[in-house]
């Protein structure tokens, strides 16, 4: 493949190919649900299509697989480009004509499109998290860039409802939840 | 403007968190009771589907890099070749164009009749 010359810092075409049939199992499987997280409400692509979408992208060139960097790492932020541009080509419906975006941080936002189809986003994984009150305070927390103790002290969870609220909050978030309900 | 938006950022900085916590939940916990051997015949079967979808992308991709290499070639033919070329394809086929015009064209119009006679016999 001609970009396998052309930069040392990306995998070949063959390292690609070993990087992802290689992964663990468990791995595989986290891949599989940061997509389904990733792909809720996503036009026209569901979680499967989303991975193999990257697996195509990075086994083609079109996408760059950097050396060093653990395959479950590259795939992830890969689906979250991928699906943003997904998500910011394929929007159908006008925009919320009631949403102003706030003023200040102006020189931050790109536009007003953009920032709405973020603020969807977010809606979403706050609402599957609704229900469970020391779970939304620990994506509040996440959303807000706090981890560890950090996100313990801004939930005011003592060390023990914290633990288990951050677990629930992983789960949610996977889907593992649902399909427990659902089995 | 080609910054993150706030909630883009928020979003972003959400999944970072979140993928964390994925990554120390115990492989158990993740696979949920499905057995390793489906989750890796579902991802050998998807890497077989990304592996014939990223061939075909990439021949179509070298189609069109061919096409547009063959369309930025120089045009490697003499004067003299692109006046014997124009004027054999003349008396060969039903163009009005005089022997004398020929001769007295200028260079780059010789050059840019020729690639005109050459795309049509090409089609």
């Amino acid at each position: 493949m001609a970009w396998d010359l052309k930069d040392p810092g990306r995998l070949t075409y063959q390292e690609v190919r070993d990087a992802l049939s290689q992964m663990a199992e468990a791995d595989m499987r986290r891949a599989e649900r940061i997509a389904a997280f990733l792909s809720q409400r996503l036009p026209g692509m569901g979680a499967e299509d989303l991975l193999q979408e990257v697996y195509t992208q990075f086994l083609s060139g079109d996408r760059r697989f950097p050396r060093g960097i653990p395959a479950l790492v590259v795939l992830k932020t890969a689906m979250r480009s991928e699906a943003s541009n997904v998500r910011k080509a394929g929007r159908a419906s006008p925009i919320d004509p009631v949403y102003q975006p706030e003023t200040v941080d102006a020189p931050e936002r790109r536009s007003p499109e953009v920032e709405h189809l973020a603020r969807e986003e977010l809606a979403v994984v706050v609402k599957s998290c609704s229900g469970d009150a020391d779970v939304e305070l620990v994506v509040m927390a996440w959303i807000d860039g706090l981890k560890g103790e950090e996100a313990r002290i801004a939930t005011g969870l003592d060390e023990k409802a914290f633990d288990a609220a951050r677990k629930r909050a992983t789960r949610k978030l996977a889907g593992l939840d649902r399909a427990r309900e659902g089995s | 403007m080609n910054t993150r938006s706030r909630y883009e950022i928020q979003l972003d900085q959400l999944l970072d968190a979140w993928f964390e916590e994925l990554g120390k939940m115990p492989a158990p916990e993740v696979l949920a009771g499905e057995s390793t051997a489906a989750v890796r015949a579902r991802a050998d079967a998807r890497l077989a589907r990304a592996t014939q979808e990223a061939g075909r992308r990439r021949l179509v991709a070298a189609r069109a890099q061919a096409a547009v290499d063959r369309a930025r070639t120089p045009i490697a033919v003499s004067i003299a070749e692109a006046r014997a070329y124009i004027a054999r394809i003349i008396l060969n086929a039903d163009y009005t164009l005089a022997a004398r015009q020929l001769e007295e064209m200028p260079e780059e119009e010789i050059i840019r009749l020729y690639e005109q006679l050459r795309e049509l016999e090409d089609q």
